[in-house]
């Protein structure tokens, strides 16, 4: 009792004691700086609508930061524009617009350093740099922000959400298109990102390097020159995430480089040149996923060991799996081919002869690239064919020996 | 006249010279990561005249790494003239958190050694002839 | 204007003739079965288009190479006839040769053509490609009938025409790829992308082809392989170039032809 009564008291004491300080062009304070100047640790600074030219603020106590319907804080172009060096700060409802742009620099919207228990929510960012970048900061919270870059192919683009060096992160319901990276984690650990919209990124839709025991789930990557990569990471889980559309001439939906441990689930991969590419990666689970009008499903290169494929759907790849060496300890069992033509004379669901998802012509693309333009021609289909019938050059055990008659659900 | 344009083609094909780098397009012959950095760039010409183009240094010094055969030309793109390819030979390296790579080995280079020492104040410059020292 | 008149009435004749025989309508009825048959047991327009594609690349140059020397040989004796009277060889012969591609072409047109009208014509997306496959297929068939035309004239010898002409089909269709394939592998460390492109160029059924992939998605899957064949697949240089190519594939077989039969002796 006594404890609740001071609970009580100090949240009665806080109400009176942080106080709150208004900014706009009538009140006592005019710019943000100033009010965040005259603030105590722990007061809220109100921004009411305007623009508002700033660049390089830094933050060095905790505040939250607030605008009323959407004050714009304008950069010039001139660097960075919010630059967080404490904890506890909260920092939410604001158009920040036009960063600056350097080749050695990576200005950012909004920056922290060594800045824990962060909250920045649905602020709205165009022409940006980077945009919300955070480094060696924990327990931060990136939620419904959209963020927009210059949707320019050059160096002026950087990444959406970058961060570098942080723990238990969680980043939410952004929105983000045009930039290099939509989102980048760079050894960043125990960490989330959740129902994203990703999309007309230059590079990949999220990345991950040096990362381990992140989930994503529920995103939606699009239109980016390529979806997602997850490189040199551990225990990362993809769970129920789309990939659709990245569909140009070196795009891929997933690209997996020197990962492990890793589970990919329930994911949808729709028209994309390559929906998964496999560099040097083992014990990765694949299930449940779907695989629709893909250039290649699986793509793997280089020695990847005891992955498994089951109960997925490939449905209308031109290529299934390629394979560019014949060591084989994966297993692919269960999954539903369209192009499957076997038959299932006992009824139990199951096709009674194997599949062989590796095409003697994706073997041969696989090692010289080049052969591509013979794709569809008579010759090919031929020598695919044989290969079928009396396989030589594709891994002899890598097939499905209980390919599904039916598409899977789940 | 037909068979001319045939050898013509093919000797042309065969020549050994760099090709231009499509930022944004081209993929990394040794990570597979779409090239975007003007500045960390990098690409090599084998004998054959056949190019291979990487999104950071280090990914070319690690590719060159299992070629049997040197390649007979090797190009980095530098950090002050980025989108330009300059010859191994005429960089300078370094190695410096201050300016991160893409591939995280914050490998670098100038084509200008004092602007290279100017970023970098205490850390070594190199060549690349000394790079195994360096990198790993 | 006469000649002209002349090469009409030959052209008529032929047209006629190729009509009155019954394996042009055997040919009219396979297409008429195949686009039914397709379009039935798959409603998705556009993985039928690519079936499609893989038959008439194959077929209208083997259909197209059969007719040629048939009509040749078969007509022989009326067309040296011809010859004794005051027309023009390279009419005579032009004639022939129109009239047998023309009644092939137009075999193509319905057979294919009528199902898809049935079928739904609506899907506004798929008819350009299917039009262009229509097209393809046209190309295909003058270019291989002239071919054949060419060759038969140059052979007095029956067997060793009809020989020599379906061998060609054969080169073309099946052992140029695998030549094409060989060569690429064994070139690989060389920078052989300008010239795959120029080796598909240069063989009109995988010029067909790829003029089919350009135009259907899976130009993007072509285009992986570099700078070259991004520029090539990826803008419009590709269709222009391979269509270019492939209207030089249509002629070239036809003025051979002509410009042979002026040589020769009857």
């Amino acid at each position: 009792m006594s404890r609740f009564l001071g609970i009580l008291t100090c949240l009665m004491i806080s109400a009176s004691v942080f106080g709150q300080i208004e900014v706009c062009s009538d009140c006592q304070f005019k710019t943000v700086p100033s009010a965040i100047e005259s603030a105590s640790p722990h007061d809220t600074v109100l921004v009411h609508k305007g623009i508002y030219p700033i660049h390089n603020m830094v933050i060095t106590k905790p505040i939250t930061l607030r605008g009323l319907n959407r004050p714009v804080l304008d950069g010039e172009d001139k660097g960075y524009i919010v630059k967080i060096l404490s904890d506890s700060v909260s920092f939410t409802g604001f158009d920040i617009r036009r960063v600056g742009i350097s080749h050695t620099e990576d200005y950012a919207a909004i920056y922290s350093f060594r800045a824990d228990y962060l909250e920045i929510s649905d602020n709205h960012l165009e022409d940006v740099f980077f945009g919300i970048r955070l480094e060696k900061s924990s327990n931060v919270v990136v939620k419904d922000n959209i963020v927009k870059g210059r949707f320019s192919r050059e160096f002026d683009s950087g990444n959406g959400i970058h961060l570098w060096h942080c723990k238990n992160a969680r980043v939410e319901g952004n929105d983000l298109s045009g930039l290099r990276d939509g989102i980048y984690f760079e050894f960043v650990d125990d960490s989330y990102v959740i129902a994203n919209r990703s999309h007309h990124n230059t590079r990949y839709g999220l990345h991950y390097m040096f990362s381990n025991d992140d989930d994503y789930l529920d995103n939606y990557f699009y239109n980016n020159g390529a979806g997602v990569a997850v490189m040199f990471s551990k225990n990362i889980k993809m769970i129920n995430n789309r990939f659709s559309h990245n569909w140009g001439t070196s795009s891929y939906g997933l690209l997996l480089k020197e990962i492990y441990d890793a589970e990919i689930k329930m994911n949808l991969f729709e028209k994309n040149t390559v929906a998964i590419s496999v560099d040097g990666s083992s014990r990765i689970y694949y299930r449940n996923n779907d695989f629709i009008q893909n250039g290649w499903a699986i793509r793997v290169t280089g020695g990847c060991y005891v992955n498994q494929f089951t109960s997925n759907n490939f449905i209308s790849n031109s290529f299934d799996v390629s394979y560019n060496s014949k060591l084989n300890d994966n297993l692919f069992q269960g999954n539903f081919w369209s192009s499957y033509s076997g038959y299932d004379i006992d009824r139990d669901g199951w096709g009674d002869i194997p599949y062989r998802p590796v095409k003697l012509f994706s073997y041969v693309v696989n090692r010289t690239p080049e052969t591509i333009v013979l794709l569809r021609s008579f010759f090919i289909d031929i020598i695919n064919f044989s290969e079928r019938v009396t396989p030589v050059f594709t891994p002899d055990n890598l097939m499905d020996d209980q390919p599904s008659m039916k598409k899977i659900k789940w | 006249m037909k068979n001319w344009l045939l050898i013509l083609i093919v000797l042309a094909a065969c020549e050994v010279k760099p090709v231009e780098i499509n930022y944004g397009m081209d993929q990394c012959h040794y990570c597979s990561m779409t090239i975007v950095d003007q500045s960390h760039s990098a690409q090599y010409v084998t004998d054959k005249g056949k190019p291979f183009k990487f999104d950071a240094i280090e990914c070319m010094f690690r590719d060159l790494r299992n070629l049997e055969i040197e390649p007979v030309m090797m190009l980095v793109s530098t950090v002050d003239e980025p989108g330009k390819l300059t010859e191994v030979s005429d960089a300078y390296f370094v190695i410096s958190e201050k300016i991160p790579s893409p591939m995280g080995a914050n490998l670098t280079a100038f084509t200008d050694s004092t602007e290279a020492a100017v970023y970098t104040g205490q850390i070594p410059v190199f060549k690349w002839q000394t790079m195994s020292n360096y990198l790993k | 204007m006469k000649f002209t008149e002349k090469m009409w009435l030959i052209f008529k004749y032929s047209f006629k003739d190729m009509i009155r025989a019954k394996w042009i309508i055997v040919y009219l009825l396979f297409y008429l079965l195949l686009g039914f048959i397709l379009l039935f047991l798959n409603n998705d327009l556009s993985s039928s288009v690519i079936t499609i594609m893989n038959i008439i690349i194959i077929l209208t140059p083997l259909i197209g190479t059969l007719f040629g020397v048939m009509f040749y040989y078969n007509s022989r004796e009326f067309t040296e006839l011809l010859i004794a009277q005051p027309i023009r060889r390279s009419r005579i012969f032009m004639g022939q040769y129109l009239g047998v591609s023309l009644s092939l072409s137009l075999s193509l047109v319905i057979g294919l053509g009528l199902p898809f009208l049935i079928f739904g014509l609506a899907n506004s997306a798929e008819i350009f490609n299917f039009i262009m496959l229509i097209f393809i297929g046209m190309a295909l068939t003058f270019s291989f009938t002239g071919l054949s035309m060419w060759i038969s004239l140059r052979n007095s010898n029956r067997i060793k025409g009809f020989g020599y002409s379906v061998l060609l089909w054969l080169f073309f269709a099946v052992i140029y790829d695998g030549i094409f394939l060989s060569l690429l592998l064994i070139f690989e460390n060389y920078p052989i992308d300008q010239f795959s492109l120029l080796m598909s160029m240069l063989n009109p059924i995988d010029l067909s082809r790829i003029l089919v992939l350009i135009k259907l998605d899976i130009s993007a899957l072509m285009g992986y392989t570099g700078a070259v064949f991004q520029t090539f697949f990826g803008s419009n240089w590709g269709i222009v170039i391979s269509g270019i190519m492939l209207l030089l594939w249509m002629t070239t077989p036809a003025y051979m032809m002509v410009r042979s039969s002026k040589r020769r002796d009857f």
